[in-house]
């Protein structure tokens, strides 16, 4: 069991994630944006893993990841980002701002615990 | 693990909606000449927000279609494309496509509809034209373009070496070297992991970084070098990495180095001496080539029990190079009493791997910050088929269903409230329960003398129980911004169609309306605007000849009045023309001809609210079949609304549709006439003034009218005209002076009473529909008053005509 912070701005998206991986049994905190993210990330310890999405108002994925890597906590948390197919130098960006890794969108609950399971 | 995706399917629904919304809206205040970027960010999240979601949960049509416009969005977003108005105009309609093919969503349809197949292929063109600036790399076909790393042949080896060299800053990322080499032993069935460098300085040690590399060799039946290349996808570029199928690389070795297999276990004070183990393998690695450290953990005790100052590792290091075996013992010279020093010479790197216990291997650049021992090394996983983990999903295309019957539509069953609105209510509800506890304590032990506190306790009961009333009434109104949110896009598009200019205003766009009334007065509204559009405003040149701006003005305007909120639909055009209405009327024999010249404008209008009336000459796509307006006043009525029409010919036209604000509440004044009580809208109300008969002077037709300043006000004299007896003596009279339709009139009363605020009931639900009288409520005693509508009471007393003769007055 983990604790993972899911930050989505889509409800779909962040309800199908954060049921998918409370389901396997992990402690979820949902955040809609890079905002509440950081905000639920400092109030937060002992996080696992951060799973974020990059298209998101008031502060996107990439400032997310970037703003997490300063705070000491969270220097070497994996961060995975959320991404489309057609988001290749969004991958790279997110990469150089300091993210471990990435899902690809679309993605069925499966995947995404596959792909978790590589970080956790 | 099985997810039933279903359950997320409404929300993904009412997103898709919203996000439509907001793409429409944006793309609609888009200025082509001045892009707002923030806005095209908006646009494209939307886009992007949907197709992740339609992606996700099955419905491959929508994901598809919104892929495209997705790609094309970001082309504007980056400034590869130019954004011109065809363009908008094409994204719009993509957004009615997708708007369409949610609908087929709701019925658990995923496919294509007609249109917006052809729109995606006019989408496709549209990219195809490689834009004029810098030509992307937009991957087209869905699959991803982040290989860059060179294409391997695939090769079902049963044996794979792999060299991994992690770029300094690795870690910073979050990815962990222990981490994929652990995933890399899930493929295998076995797996030898040897670390083959080593921090080149150990002064300039940075804990941060990653200076180790390993060479991992690999067996499994069926690993392919895709399969181990999606193991490192994430570190790709961070990482030197060589993929090599085992024979080749067993020609690829020339020459076989002597090696050395060294076991160093120094005891636990070993730090104490100021040594320090890397140093160490450092300086051995400068005698000659250390090609793997490994730690062994077996002593590390759990992490309550460790002492930092304490070393529990001891080593496994094979060093290569051609030299004696006393060049190796020097290094370890001063430590030599506190360690046990194991040095062997063996010949082959690969025996020298295998014999190593591999239940406690772990790297030496983690054996000091992580204790957990990766048991997974030792490669007797299964294999896991990756294929069906990484593989690109296809799209998923269910085969259409048959469409269900309509449920009940999605928006009757849930309201979304503002947090305020529910935060509100909450703290009413506090509010209430002190007041409550207060009143109880007080009627425990009750006397004369404490009277006041039980007045102000009332009071403050009095109070909780009307804010709580009105939060509780709040929770269902809705700005009606909602239902005037979709004009902007019809004007514009209907404005296309017709070539004419029209500027869209809208006022009052706050003003709350119950969402029942309003969802059912959107279709109404629609057709009003069309009508206002199709027929009211001129084509351009029409309108320039006739002294107008070339634009036209079609104005929204809502607001409350009295019980009710007007919606006022306002153009600029032509107007109505009362006489080939009236014409149209006496040939479908609605009227005579003698009634055609007798009656009213406001009547012969009304003709058009009849079934199947038009005087349009030609029928055109918008309207013109005489089908509709009639419909709209039944619907109008249905909300017990009216609706009313004044036109002016060349001026324009004004529809205005007054509905019931049901449930709302009213600040009313209670008035006394003869033995009844009647409330008055506070908001109707502009003065309120004592009878003066020196003011007052008897017209013709028997009305009279009040000299109010430098105004004459008819006077209507309530009890007459609610059929009670007739004021006789009005010197003791109050007159109330209401505004109704940009006119006052004074209204006689008895008393004026206290002011309240008072629950409007329906008469036409509870009895029916009575002119002069916009509803009902009930007193603090029980009795029921009535609540005054100020225009239709002045219809009633046929104050009209007295107004038309004030005016008479006022200019004479």
């Amino acid at each position: 069991m983990a604790r993972i912070i899911a930050v989505d701005d889509s409800a779909s998206m962040r309800q199908m994630v954060s049921f998918t991986l409370q389901g396997a049994g992990h402690d979820v905190l949902e955040a809609s944006d890079g905002m509440e993210a950081l905000k639920v990330a400092r109030a937060t310890s002992n996080v696992d893993l951060v799973i974020s999405d990059i298209n998101m108002p008031n502060m996107d994925g990439i400032s997310l990841i970037k703003e997490l890597r300063r705070l000491q906590a969270y220097k070497f948390t994996p961060i995975l980002m959320l991404t489309t197919e057609s988001s290749t130098d969004k991958k790279m960006e997110g990469k150089a701002a300091g993210a471990t890794g990435w899902i690809v969108k679309p993605f069925n609950p499966d995947q995404l615990l596959t792909t978790i399971g590589k970080v956790l | 693990m099985t997810i039933d995706l279903k359950q997320f399917h409404q929300v993904f629904i009412e997103e898709c909606t919203e996000g439509l919304d907001v793409m429409e809206a944006s793309l609609i205040a888009l200025n082509v000449n001045s892009i707002d970027s923030d806005m095209i960010n908006t646009i494209f999240r939307s886009a992007h927000s949907i197709k992740g979601g339609a992606g996700t949960f099955g419905f491959s049509a929508l994901a598809d279609f919104t892929h495209v416009l997705e790609t094309l969005l970001d082309e504007v977003r980056s400034a590869v494309r130019v954004l011109n108005n065809d363009l908008v105009d094409l994204l719009l309609t993509s957004v009615d496509c997708m708007r369409n093919m949610l609908e087929l969503i709701q019925h658990e349809r995923n496919e294509y509809t007609a249109a917006a197949t052809d729109v995606k292929c006019t989408l496709e063109q549209f990219l195809s034209d490689t834009p004029a600036v810098v030509s992307v790399a937009v991957p087209r076909n869905g699959m991803p373009t982040s290989d860059n790393a060179p294409s391997l042949p695939i090769q079902h080896q049963h044996e794979w070496h792999i060299t991994f060299t992690p770029h300094k800053h690795l870690m910073q990322s979050g990815n962990d070297p222990l981490r994929i080499i652990r995933e890399l032993a899930s493929l295998a069935t076995d797996i030898n992991v040897t670390l083959i460098d080593c921090p080149s300085s150990f002064i300039h040690y940075i804990a941060d970084e990653c200076y180790c590399a390993w060479e991992i060799t690999l067996q499994g039946a069926s690993v392919d070098a895709l399969a181990i290349r999606d193991v490192f996808e994430w570190v790709v570029d961070d990482c030197d990495l060589t993929v090599i199928p085992i024979e080749r690389r067993l020609l690829e070795s020339e020459s076989q180095q002597a090696m050395w297999r060294v076991t160093f276990s120094p005891v636990p004070n070993l730090f104490q001496t100021g040594n320090d183990p890397l140093r160490i393998f450092h300086e051995l690695d400068r005698a000659c080539e250390v090609v793997s450290c490994c730690a062994d953990t077996q002593k590390l005790p759990s992490l309550k029990l460790i002492d930092s100052e304490k070393c529990y590792l001891s080593w496994h290091l094979i060093v290569a190079g051609n030299v004696e075996k006393n060049v190796i013992e020097e290094v370890f010279e001063w430590v030599a009493d506190d360690a046990e020093i194991l040095i062997e010479k063996s010949l082959r790197a690969m025996d020298i791997a295998q014999s190593q216990d591999d239940d406690s291997v772990q790297s030496a650049a983690n054996a000091n910050t992580r204790h957990d021992v990766p048991s997974v090394l030792s490669g007797d996983g299964g294999v896991i088929n990756r294929s069906s983990v990484n593989s690109k999903p296809r799209a998923v295309s269910e085969p259409p269903k048959p469409v269900l019957k309509k449920k009940i539509t999605p928006e009757a069953s849930s309201i979304r409230v503002g947090i305020d609105k529910v935060d509100s209510l909450i703290d009413m509800v506090g509010e209430l329960v002190i007041t409550q506890s207060m009143l109880g304590q007080l009627g425990e032990n009750f006397d004369i003398t404490h009277l006041p506190k039980l007045i102000e306790g009332l009071n403050q009961l009095e109070q909780n129980t009307r804010e709580l009333q009105e939060s509780v009434m709040r929770i269902r109104m809705l700005p009606i911004s909602f239902t005037f949110s979709r004009f902007p896009r019809m004007v514009r598009d209907l404005s296309h169609e017709l070539n004419k200019k029209i500027a869209l205003v809208l006022c009052g766009e706050s003003t709350e309306l119950d969402k029942t009334v309003m969802e059912k007065i959107g279709d109404p509204l629609v057709h009003l605007v069309r009508n206002s559009i199709d027929h009211g405003i001129e084509a351009p040149a029409e309108r320039l000849k006739s002294g107008k701006k070339e634009e036209g003005t079609v104005t929204l305007n809502a607001y409350h009045q009295g019980g009710h909120v007007i919606i006022e639909i306002a153009d600029d055009g032509r107007g109505l023309d009362r006489d080939s209405i009236a014409k149209k009327g006496v040939e479908r024999e609605l009227l005579t001809e003698q009634e055609a010249s007798e009656h009213s404008d406001e009547q012969i209008f009304n003709l058009i609210f009849q079934p199947g009336f038009s005087t349009a000459k030609a029928v055109s796509a918008l309207s013109g079949r005489g089908v509709g307006m009639d419909v709209v006043k039944r619907n109008i009525q249905a909300l017990n609304g009216m609706v009313e029409i004044s036109s002016i010919k060349n001026e324009g036209t004004k529809i205005k549709i007054s509905l019931p604000l049901t449930l709302a509440i009213l600040d009313g004044q209670l008035v006394r006439v003869g033995s009844d009580i009647y409330i008055f809208p506070l908001v109707s109300i502009v003065e309120s003034i004592r009878y003066c008969g020196d003011l007052v002077n008897d017209i013709a037709g028997g009305f009279r009218v009040f000299k109010l300043r430098d105004e004459y006000v008819p006077i209507v004299d309530l009890s007459e005209v609610f059929g009670g007896n007739k004021v006789e003596d009005y010197s003791a009279a109050l007159m109330v002076v209401v505004e109704c339709d940009n006119f006052k009139v004074a209204m006689v009363v008895n008393e004026l009473m206290a002011q309240q605020q008072v629950v409007i009931k329906s008469l036409e639900k509870n009895y029916k529909r009575i002119e002069g009288i916009s509803g009902a409520t009930i007193l603090g005693d029980g009795t029921v008053a009535l609540i005054i509508d100020a225009a239709g009471v002045v219809k009633l007393a046929g104050a009209e005509k007295l107004h038309q003769q004030c005016l008479l007055r006022k200019t004479g």
